[in-house]
């Protein structure tokens, strides 16, 4: 998923473009496959995990399912933001047939992206950061970072 | 194949499965009866099997199909009561089933499966001597079609049971259907192949894939099946029932057939003139099953088939040898097999109808709901909240019950896993199973198989000895092993006891310190029950020899850890010569389960209940002298015993914050330790405990008490220290993310009433987490001793205040649990007092007057104390509840006697009023009493039943003998075992039943029961012990001498109730 943003069997124009969730995480404007969003909450009562690994926040009742909340400030090693404190809100992703959601600080849109418009991380990024994105999307003006579900969510060895 | 053909082949693997588990049940209840063979039951078999040969056909299942023929014939011998039901012959059918479900559960490749030897073995068994038998057998029609391509070849032998089969008949029809039509119709195949069943004698069937047309044909393609029956009905009823065109419906008449139909009949009558009674029998057998299975037709029958079998017996002998091997082959497949069967269950029609009912109304409630809240009238809105609280609960059970399995199926397997084993063990063994009703979720009945199998086979193998070694130990040459099922206390309890050897304690500490799992002084140090439990220790063996059958003695510690994984717990009691008892406890259902709320730091958690065993709560004011510290550790001494405390908040890794009780800030708690106060000055030291109470100290404050919740996981036992008990609730429980997986300190996690999360508690992670030591529980030991001492009488007493100073003590054993009720849920109507708790209404009673029946609540929260008598739970108000004593008295029935009081005792140097909580009650509502002990009563017409009462305290005597008098016995006396014993000697005969106490002086209630169960004059009198002391370990001691009840002392109800129950039944062992 990470390189291959056409979907097989699509055709014309609809290829050309995809489209994103924007939002930002501790200043960091960011983005995600709608494909990949199942819906967002707003203003979660999570309830926190102790001894659960760090990037975790806690966990939350959506419709009768606990849902493990991954803070994404946390994850992608970033500094707290304090004009980002207030509210979060969170993206349910799937990921294996189970509901993640992501804790960010502020969702910004939802655009159909050029695929033209997408470039590989630059390689000056920290290690942390590089890891995680799979492309940048180029907005006039702005940066957007695309996160990488997969390794995001995948569970890092000891 | 398609995928629609395919899952027609999964239905017919189901149900070829579901045909197979009853099979080995009925083959062993067949082999039971012997000669005198229930018709019915082999005809139930063969029909299975028969069911099973039909469709295999159909999807070219051959070998399936080849073996279940030879089964099938061997089956029709039985039936026709030619062949008489032998161990051997039983043992081949066996073992064919095995086969079958072998190549069942492996479809795919079930055609290569060698199966030469076994089927040899089964038409040896048949009656392989007879040479023209066999060829008859396989002799082969060929059934062609109308060009003369051969379909199908059908043994002569099915002409002959086809024709004289209750379904069958002398037309002989094939009939064709067209695959694609049948579809077309949203039927399949196998739905034919049911109903054909049903209608007619099925003989064979085949999909005729080489007269598939192809593309190039004219017309629709049709794919043609053929099936061949035998029926009485003419062709034009035939093709009538079928629904089928009569061109379709062809009759097979002697030309077509190369023999007349009829003369099977005489042919097959010619050569077995021995046997002239079997012709008729077979048609009554269905028609009348009534007569079948009784003695009478047995004694007319068994003539011809006593004089056949010796003949058939003696030739397959030698041939048996090959018979071992196929079921050695079977044994490999066995395993796949759980993977499949779990996808399917059969829910009964009505209950599915309950649960469409109940969704009915959901939604309908929903809708009031809706409109209720638009309304803004709470008061309706309550009402229909109310409703739907009653629909969900309903909701909740309907579709817990499609999930619940009798634990029956579990056990009936192990007939046949304990027959093979005593024989090829060479021991004489009988299984007797109690409670196979018992109902249990399907994911544990599917677990709990594998670990029970391998105690069984450990009760079959190490404990039950050998006949002669039985015999020389004054034992029944037969070895018993029971297996029962229960529920008590909301968990189901299975026991597997054997009256076998026991496990020597001795050899398991030799075998331990070899092993280098304890050190010597450690293991005197133990008791013998705890030595023997370290057979639970992970790869601990005790067989002394490494033999087959219980797979090379490792899997103890496997067995401990499967039931820990299902949430439920092993306890083992040995007596040497006498016997093991395993008891299992396990949760009803893994999807809910009952537990307790508490709350740290502002958050909820919940622990298992299975895990609780008591809460304990220390005031602020004792917190300093009840907990004591070891080093850093804390600890609590509980009824005499060390508890070690763990602290939530430490489990957590959180600062501990507290509400300043005068400036309502929260501060960051600065205690160091348990029983150090908090305190705000910086000038305290934690260690300055000396220190005079100053007025910020946290102690003043009424939440400085500590809330202790007592949990046990496995050996480990400590208190979780928490900051506040809440409620107990039913909670679902929701598996945690991949990303919380290995947090050690949680079990799951759940939504509580309110929409939050709160998570939930693994007892035994945090003791992991916090390097908690396994250390035995020093508990048992004690209560053994209790046990042991023979005349100490220790009783348990929950101690009360009520109206004022007077002290009350409750016999704890009766007490259900203990609520906090709220004053404005009182109601009083009908001159009756009642509570309104958790949705239902409960009956109040005070210790006050009988004339002033209001109960006085002083308080606007107050304790009620619930119990159960007649059937209903009732509450007893108290001001106060102050202790819990364990101590032995002696009750003065005198002084003190009014009523709802049996008399005083001097308990912690305090004279205490002992409550006859029964006699409160029945003073109060006779009617309810009488009418609920009316079923227990023995009747009036009923010749007098006379009770044995053994007992040592005069007041407890009293008590029992009152009971049991009321309940229309007699009553013989005896002060301990020993006077027991002599009268029982010598008036035996006039005695029905004998209760008796435990802790007597001279000879115990152990020893009194032996007695009795060594004289074979007395050895079938029921025997309910009436004790103080209730452990697992004294309950399950009792089971090993042969007590039939074990029962507490001054519960009325259950004793006359468990005595009616012996006096109806007799004793429920079969020893």
């Amino acid at each position: 998923m990470s390189t291959n943003f056409r979907e097989p069997g699509a055709e014309g124009v609809e290829e050309r473009l995809k489209e994103l969730v924007i939002f930002k995480v501790a200043g960091l404007l960011c983005g995600l496959e709608a494909l990949n969003v199942r819906e967002i909450l707003r203003s979660q009562k999570v309830t926190p995990v102790y001894h659960a690994p760090e990037y975790v926040l806690g966990v939350v009742n959506l419709r009768g399912d606990i849902v493990t909340i991954i803070d994404l400030q946390n994850k992608l090693g970033l500094d707290p933001d304090d004009s980002s404190q207030g509210r979060r809100n969170v993206i349910i992703v799937e990921y294996y047939g189970e509901n993640v959601g992501l804790a960010v600080h502020q969702i910004q849109d939802i655009l159909q992206a050029n695929v033209d418009q997408f470039e590989a991380p630059p390689s000056n990024l920290t290690a942390l950061l590089g890891d995680y994105l799979s492309m940048v999307y180029k907005m006039t003006g702005k940066l957007v970072s695309v996160l990488n579900i997969e390794r995001l969510l995948d569970i890092e060895p000891q | 194949m398609s995928g629609a053909d395919d899952e027609i082949l999964e239905l017919f693997l189901v149900e070829s499965r579901e045909h197979l588990e009853d099979i080995e049940s009925d083959l062993l209840a067949i082999e039971e009866q012997g000669a005198a063979t229930d018709a019915e039951l082999v005809n139930h078999v063969f029909r299975a099997i028969h069911t099973i040969k039909g469709a295999a056909g159909f999807f070219g299942l051959h070998k399936i199909k080849e073996l279940s023929h030879v089964m099938e014939h061997l089956l029709d011998l039985l039936r026709k009561r030619q062949l008489v039901a032998t161990p051997k012959v039983i043992s081949v059918l066996l073992d064919g089933a095995d086969v079958l479900r072998g190549m069942i559960n492996n479809p795919d490749t079930s055609n290569d499966q060698e199966i030469t030897d076994l089927v040899e073995s089964i038409k040896v068994c048949a009656g392989g001597e007879d040479e023209k038998a066999q060829e008859e057998l396989n002799r082969a029609v060929d059934i062609k079609t109308n060009d003369g391509r051969v379909l199908m070849q059908v043994p002569f032998s099915d002409f002959e049971k086809a024709v004289r089969d209750s379904k069958g008949g002398d037309h002989v029809y094939l009939v064709q259907y067209d695959l694609f039509e049948i579809e077309k119709q949203n039927k399949n195949a196998l739905e034919i192949i049911n109903e054909l069943q049903d209608l007619a004698y099925f003989i064979d069937s085949v999909l005729d894939v080489e007269g598939v047309g192809t593309l190039a044909d004219e017309g629709d393609p049709k794919l043609h099946f053929y099936v061949l029956l035998a029926t009485v009905m003419e062709h034009d009823l035939i093709s009538h029932f079928l629904e089928l065109s009569e061109k379709c419906v062809f009759e097979l008449g002697e030309e077509a057939l190369g023999f007349n139909i009829h003369s099977v009949l005489k042919k097959k009558a010619a050569p077995a003139p021995a046997a002239p009674a079997p012709e008729p029998a077979p048609t009554p057998q269905v028609t009348a099953p009534v007569e079948a299975p009784a003695n009478p037709a047995a004694s007319v029958v068994p003539t011809p088939p006593k004089q056949a079998a010796p003949a058939k017996l003696e030739k397959p002998a030698p041939a048996s040898t090959p018979v071992p091997e196929p079921a050695a082959d079977a044994a490999p497949p066995k395993p796949k097999r759980s993977g499949k069967v779990e996808s399917y269950i059969r829910v009964n029609v009505l209950l599915l109808d309950r649960l469409m009912n109940l969704a009915g109304e959901l939604v309908l409630t929903r809708n009031e709901m809706l409109l209720n809240a638009n309304s803004r009238d709470w008061e309706l809105v309550d009402r229909t909240a109310q409703k739907v609280n009653i629909i969900t609960s309903e909701l909740q059970e309907a579709i817990m019950s499609t999930r619940m399995q009798a634990v029956g199926v579990v056990f009936n397997k192990f007939h046949r896993i304990v027959r093979d084993l005593s024989r090829s063990l060479g021991k004489k063994i009988r299984l007797t199973v109690e409670g196979e009703h018992v109902e249990l979720d399907k994911t544990i009945i599917e677990a709990i198989g594998d670990p029970m199998t391998h105690l069984i086979r450990n009760a079959c193998d190490h404990g039950i000895e050998g006949p002669e070694k039985r015999i020389k130990h004054g034992k029944d040459e037969t070895g018993t092993l029971r297996l029962s099922a229960l529920h008590e206390a909301g968990l189901v309890v299975i026991e597997i006891a054997d009256d076998g050897g026991g496990i020597p304690p001795d050899a398991i500490r030799d075998k331990a310190l070899r092993m280098g799992l304890h050190t010597m002084a450690e293991l005197e140090a133990m008791s013998d029950k705890e030595a023997v439990k370290l057979i639970f220790a992970p790869g601990f063996s005790t067989a002394a020899q490494v033999t087959d059958v219980s797979g090379r003695g490792v899997g103890m510690d496997v067995v401990h850890t499967n039931l820990s994984k299902l949430g439920g717990t092993i306890d083992i009691d040995s007596a040497v010569g006498r016997g093991t008892t395993f008891r299992i406890k396990l949760p009803l259902t893994l999807a809910i389960i009952p537990s307790l709320l508490v709350s740290v730091e502002g958050q909820q958690f919940c622990i298992p209940q299975v895990n609780l065993q008591e809460l304990v709560r220390i005031p602020q004011s004792e917190v300093k002298n009840r907990i004591e510290r070891i080093g850093e550790s804390a600890v609590i001494r509980l009824r005499e015993e060390l508890l070690p405390l763990v602290r939530m908040r430490d489990v957590l890794g959180l600062d501990g914050t507290f509400i300043h009780p005068q400036t309502g800030e929260i501060r960051s708690d600065r205690r160091q330790n348990l029983a150090d106060r908090r305190g705000s000055g910086a000038s305290e030291t934690p260690d300055d405990i000396a220190t005079p109470r100053s007025k910020r100290d946290r102690r003043s404050d009424p939440e400085g008490a500590h809330n202790i919740a007592v949990v046990t996981a496995n050996a480990i036992r400590y208190g979780l220290i928490v900051d506040h008990l809440m409620d107990s609730a039913e909670i679902v429980v929701k598996p945690l993310g991949r990303h919380l997986k290995d947090v050690p300190i949680y079990a799951g996690a759940t939504i509580l009433g309110t929409g939050s999360v709160a998570m939930i508690l693994d007892v035994e992670g945090i003791c992991s987490h916090m390097n908690l030591r396994e250390i035995p529980s020093r508990r048992e030991q004690r209560r053994d001793a209790v046990a042991d001492a023979a005349a100490t009488d220790v009783q348990t007493f929950l101690m009360i205040s009520y109206g004022g100073e007077d002290l009350y003590g409750i016999p704890m054993e009766l007490v259900q649990r203990i609520e906090t009720a709220d004053v404005a849920n009182v109601e009083y109507t009908g001159g009756r007092t009642a509570l309104k708790i958790h949705g239902r209404s409960l009956a109040l009673f005070s210790l006050a007057e009988p004339e002033n029946r209001q109960p006085r609540i002083k308080t606007d929260q107050f304790r009620v104390i619930i119990f159960r008598i007649a059937g209903r739970e009732v509450g007893l108000v108290v001001d106060e509840i102050i202790d819990i004593v364990q101590q032995e008295v002696e009750i003065d029935p005198v002084t003190h006697k009014q009523i709802g009081i049996f008399g005083s005792a001097v308990i912690n140097d305090r004279i205490t009023l002992i409550v006859d909580l029964h006699g409160l009650v029945r003073t109060q509502v006779p009617e309810w009493v009488n009418e609920y002990e009316k079923n227990f009563t023995l009747k009036e017409a009923e010749s007098k039943k006379t009770a044995l009462i053994v007992e040592d305290s005069p007041f407890f005597m009293d008590q029992v003998k009152r009971y049991v008098t009321e309940a229309g016995y007699q009553t013989i006396t005896a002060t301990d075992g020993q006077v027991a014993l002599n009268l029982l000697q010598e008036r035996g005969d006039s005695v029905d039943i004998v209760l008796t106490d435990i802790e007597m002086p001279n000879m115990d209630g152990f020893e009194l029961a032996e007695a009795i169960r060594r004289d074979p004059k007395l050895s079938h009198l029921p025997i309910i012990a009436i004790t103080s002391i209730a452990t697992s370990t004294a309950v399950a001691h009792s089971k090993t001498v042969g007590i039939d009840d074990y029962l507490i002392k001054l519960d009325r109800e259950l004793i006359i109730k468990r005595a009616h129950h012996f006096i109806e039944n007799g004793r429920a062992v079969g020893a």
